[in-house]
This record gives C-alpha cells, sequence and structure tokens, in this order.
C-alpha cells in the first residue's frame, strides 16, 4: 500500500504477525487505534496466516474428535485404561520392600542373562549368523519403527482433520484407505509365512508410504 | 493395455507435456504488481491457492511479479533484502479463492517455498519446497534441490538436479530430465521414469503403476515396491544390471527370455544382464513384473 494516510503493506503485516519492532509495534497501534480501515486489515491479517483452506468446514469439537484418538490409543495399549493403575501404585507404595526385593531379583536376572547372552556370542562363530537373518531383523525394525511414527501422526491428524476443507479429508481418508488395506493385506500374509522377509519389507515399504502421506496431510491443514 | 502400448502413451503424454510448459514460459505483458532487491541466496516463501503460477530463476538480486489478480484478492509481500519475502495472495472479503494470474522472477540461488491449493505450477531454475493440495506441478531447469509434493494433482519433473524427492497421492507423476538421487511415490497415481541419469532411485507406489523407461546407470542402485500396482521395465539390449525381483502374489514376467535366471522360484526371480554392474530390486506384493526389451 502505498497511500501515506494508511499503513504500509509491510507495517500492516509486522502489526499482524509480530515482526515490527518496538518503535514499529507502537506506531502502528496509534495508527490502528485511529483508523477503522487498517485495524480491520490488521486484524484479517491475523487469520491470513491459517488461510489455507480451500473451503469453510464447520470445525470439529474436541469432543468429536477424541472418541476416535481414544479409540486408537487403546488399540495400541498392553494394558487398557479401565485396569487401575492408580490402584496398582498404591500397592505398590505401601509395601516398598517388596517393590525393592523384586527390582534387585530382575536386576541380577538381566545380568546373568546377559553374562550368558555374551558367552553364546563368544562362541558363536560370525559366519553362522545367517544374512537373512539379518534382513528380515532390519526389514522388521523397520516396519515397527513406521508403525510407530505413523501412529504419532495419526493421532496429530485427528486434530489437523478440523482445520482441512472436506474435499481434501476425503481425499487423505480415501488414500489412507488404500494404505491401510494393502497393510492389513500384507500383515495377513506375514502371518501366514512369518519369516518372509519380502513381505517385511513390503509392509515396512507401506508404512514408509502411510508416515508421507501423513506428514503431507499435516501440510494440507 | 500392453506394456508397448503403455510406453508410447507414455512418450505422447510428455511430448503434450513439453509443448503446455513451452507455451507457459512464454514472457508476460502483465503489470508489475511488485519489485523488491533480493539477496542472492535469501528464501522466499510463497502461498498462491488459486489460478497459475509461473516461478523463474534469473541473474539478477531482484525478485520481480508480475500477473493479474481478481479484485478480491490482493498480493501481499513482507520481509527484507537479506532475511528473504514472505508473498501471499490473500481473498480480501476472507471468501472463497479466486486465481490469479502471476509471474515471479528470483534470484536463482535462492529457495523458494511455495504451496498452492488448486494452482496450476510452472517453475524453472529455482528449487525448494513445492506444495499442493490438488495443484499441478511443471518443474524444469537447473536446481540444487527439488522437495514436490501434491495431494491428488500431477507432477512432471523434468530438471537437472542431484537430489528429487516427489509424491503425489493420485496424480501423475513423471520422473525425467537429468537427476541423480530421486525418492519418488505416488499411491494410486501412475509413476513413469524416463531418465537414464538416476544414480541412485527409490520408487514406490500402493496401488498406481510405475513403468521404467530408460536405459540404466553404471553403477546405479535401484529399488521398486508397490503394493498392487504393475512395474514395467522397457530396457535397450546392451543394459547391465543385476535383478533381482519378487512379488508375493503376482507374476514376474521376463521379456529377456534367452536369459537364464541366476535362481527362480514361482514369485522370485534373479537375473544379471550384461556385467550386472547395477543393482536393481523390485517388490510387489500382487503387482506384476514385466522385463521387456526395446526393440
Amino acid at each position: 500500500m502505498t497511500d501515506p494516510r494508511h499503513l504500509s503493506e509491510e507495517a500492516r503485516h509486522g502489526a499482524a504477525d509480530g515482526t515490527l519492532d518496538a518503535e514499529g509495534i507502537r506506531a502502528a497501534k496509534a495508527h490502528i487505534a485511529a483508523c477503522e480501515s487498517c485495524a480491520a486489515d490488521v486484524a484479517r491479517l491475523n487469520a491470513v496466516v491459517m488461510i489455507t483452506r480451500a473451503d469453510s468446514a464447520p470445525p470439529m469439537s474436541q469432543a468429536d474428535l477424541w472418541p476416535s484418538i481414544q479409540l486408537r490409543i487403546d488399540a495400541s495399549k498392553v494394558v487398557p485404561l479401565d485396569q487401575r493403575a492408580g490402584a496398582t501404585v498404591r500397592a505398590r507404595a505401601r509395601r516398598p520392600w517388596l517393590a525393592i526385593g523384586s527390582t534387585t531379583v530382575a536386576a541380577a536376572l538381566v545380568i546373568a542373562a546377559f553374562a550368558e547372552m555374551k558367552t553364546w556370542v563368544d562362541h558363536a562363530p560370525t559366519s553362522q549368523l545367517r544374512q537373512s537373518d539379518v534382513a528380515f531383523a532390519s526389514a522388521a525394525d523397520s516396519a515397527r519403527s513406521y508403525e510407530d511414527e505413523a501412529r504419532r501422526l495419526l493421532n496429530e491428524f485427528e486434530m489437523e482433520r478440523a482445520m482441512m476443507g472436506p474435499s481434501t479429508s476425503k481425499s487423505l481418508e480415501s488414500d489412507l484407505a488404500i494404505i491401510d488395506a494393502s497393510i492389513a493385506e500384507q500383515k495377513a500374509a506375514l502371518a501366514r509365512d512369518p519369516s518372509s522377509v519380502a513381505l517385511q519389507r513390503l509392509l515396512a515399504s507401506s508404512y514408509r508410504e502411510k508416515v508421507e502421506l501423513l506428514k503431507r496431510a499435516n501440510n494440507a491443514s | 493395455m500392453r506394456a508397448d502400448v503403455r510406453i508410447l502413451t507414455l512418450a505422447m503424454a510428455l511430448g503434450v507435456t513439453a509443448r503446455v510448459a513451452a507455451q507457459n514460459t512464454r514472457p508476460t505483458a502483465d503489470p508489475v504488481l511488485r519489485a523488491r532487491a533480493l539477496r542472492s541466496g535469501a528464501p522466499l516463501k510463497m502461498f498462491v491457492p488459486s489460478g497459475t503460477v509461473q516461478l523463474i530463476g534469473w541473474d539478477r538480486d531482484s525478485v520481480v511479479v508480475r500477473g493479474r489478480l481478481p479484485a478480491s484478492a490482493q498480493l501481499l509481500l513482507s520481509g527484507t533484502d537479506t532475511a528473504g519475502y514472505k508473498l501471499i495472495v490473500d481473498q480480501r472479503d476472507g471468501g472463497s479463492m479466486s486465481a490469479s494470474r502471476l509471474v515471479i522472477y528470483m534470484p536463482r540461488a535462492s529457495q523458494v517455498a511455495l504451496k498452492t491449493v488448486d494452482a496450476l505450477s510452472n517453475v524453472s531454475d529455482v528449487g525448494g519446497w513445492f506444495y499442493a493440495v490438488s495443484g499441478s506441478y511443471h518443474i524444469a531447469g537447473t536446481m540444487r534441490s527439488v522437495d514436490v509434493e501434491s495431494m491428488s494433482g500431477d507432477i512432471d519433473l523434468d530438471a537437472a538436479t542431484p537430489w528429487a524427492r516427489a509424491k503425489t497421492g493420485k496424480g501423475h507423476l513423471v520422473i525425467r530430465g537429468s537427476l541423480e538421487d530421486v525418492d519418488a511415490s505416488t499411491i494410486g497415481g501412475t509413476l513413469d521414469v524416463a531418465t537414464a541419469t538416476i544414480l541412485h532411485g527409490r520408487f514406490t507406489a500402493v496401488t498406481g503403476d510405475i513403468h521404467y523407461a530408460a536405459t540404466i546407470r553404471e553403477h546405479s542402485l535401484f529399488e521398486f515396491s508397490t503394493h498392487s500396482g504393475a512395474i514395467d521395465f522397457l530396457l535397450p539390449r546392451d543394459v547391465s544390471a543385476r535383478f533381482e525381483l519378487s512379488s508375493v502374489e503376482g507374476v514376474i514376467d521376463n521379456g529377456f527370455a534367452q536369459l537364464h535366471p541366476a535362481a527362480s522360484g514361482v514369485h522370485t526371480l534373479q537375473v544379471s544382464l550384461g556385467t550386472g554392474a547395477s543393482d536393481v530390486t523390485v517388490r510387489t506384493f500382487k503387482g506384476t513384473v514385466r522385463l521387456r526389451a526395446r526393440p
């Protein structure tokens, strides 16, 4: 904007995103207080940062979002929420000797197991370690890491979805469904052939695609 | 569709894309909307939701924005010549997006971050990060690196760069030009690779097909993977590479039939062509893998 009666383009933008220096802020505030046009424009610029949405879907409330997140968290848990973790903590607190004793025994077992394992490794010739086993373990680790990351991003996605237009959200859900269907088929095949390196690698690749998609989804919001 | 027909279709599609790109790179007579000094190397961050964007790298230390905006939109440009600029096309009334037409010249050494919703973007000689929701990208010229993503639009990467990453959801993804390290993936779109310069390539699709129609560079490393999409190779007869092909439930069709595979099972095939100077690993769950020689 070049009209001297109003704030410059940079000043309006700086006032909106807070990047003006102290003097600039003071001047901008003084002007905004007296100029309705600039005040409205700066107020609207505050919202510009979030203008990526293509269409204005009504935002979902936290209450709408929570059930699917809760389901996902519960699905990945070893111990469900309703096992009264608090009661367990209280019981342990009443018997500190039991906690100390069990910790000592566990530590001793770990040390013994480690010493035994070291003996195995020392005696086993490296050549006996099968290359395919290493490849399988590596692929399985990779699949697990991507799966964990996908789960974390999926929870973020549930929150970000409220910021997306319905068409974007629908497109993402369709892509996620395609990937999830492929993962399900691969997992079923792995259950039939648990030692298949090729299947583990395909599974890792599918989870990687899911992670990439969810990262793109977060950019879309 | 037969593999050779598909390859012909790919060639025709590339021709059409090239003609469209050539039309889009004609100089514009549109008015200058903004012009600022910009230190070469300083970044430019842009949000242009809709319309067309042409981004051109040049050898001057300045950014010039030409084009036309609809009456309901305004162009916001903030920043400094050393820290870089942020450029936003904004709807005055906050309503639905209307299409703008922009041609932006910027230093070729600067990195750009361009985000669009459904705009058609044409980029030449500028690298950086490019993102679209349903918009498409054609990227050409020389640059340090490219990272381009579109949720559902097409991407045509025809650039000379040592590092490139391209991702689509449902769009058609074309990889050509002169690239070295490439990571390209699509979920349901088709992925076409037509360049012989790649040293390290990773190509992935879920349900989409992958077509590779070029020779394989010596001492290169490739990895192809799909769930149910087909993977087609159309290679010259003198190609030199070691192939490891595996399909869990799909078919492997070896067009180099005169060659005896080193190892073979129901769904696996290892074969060395020429001196086997490069490594190509192909995995699919139930897609078909085709290895064909170019006539």
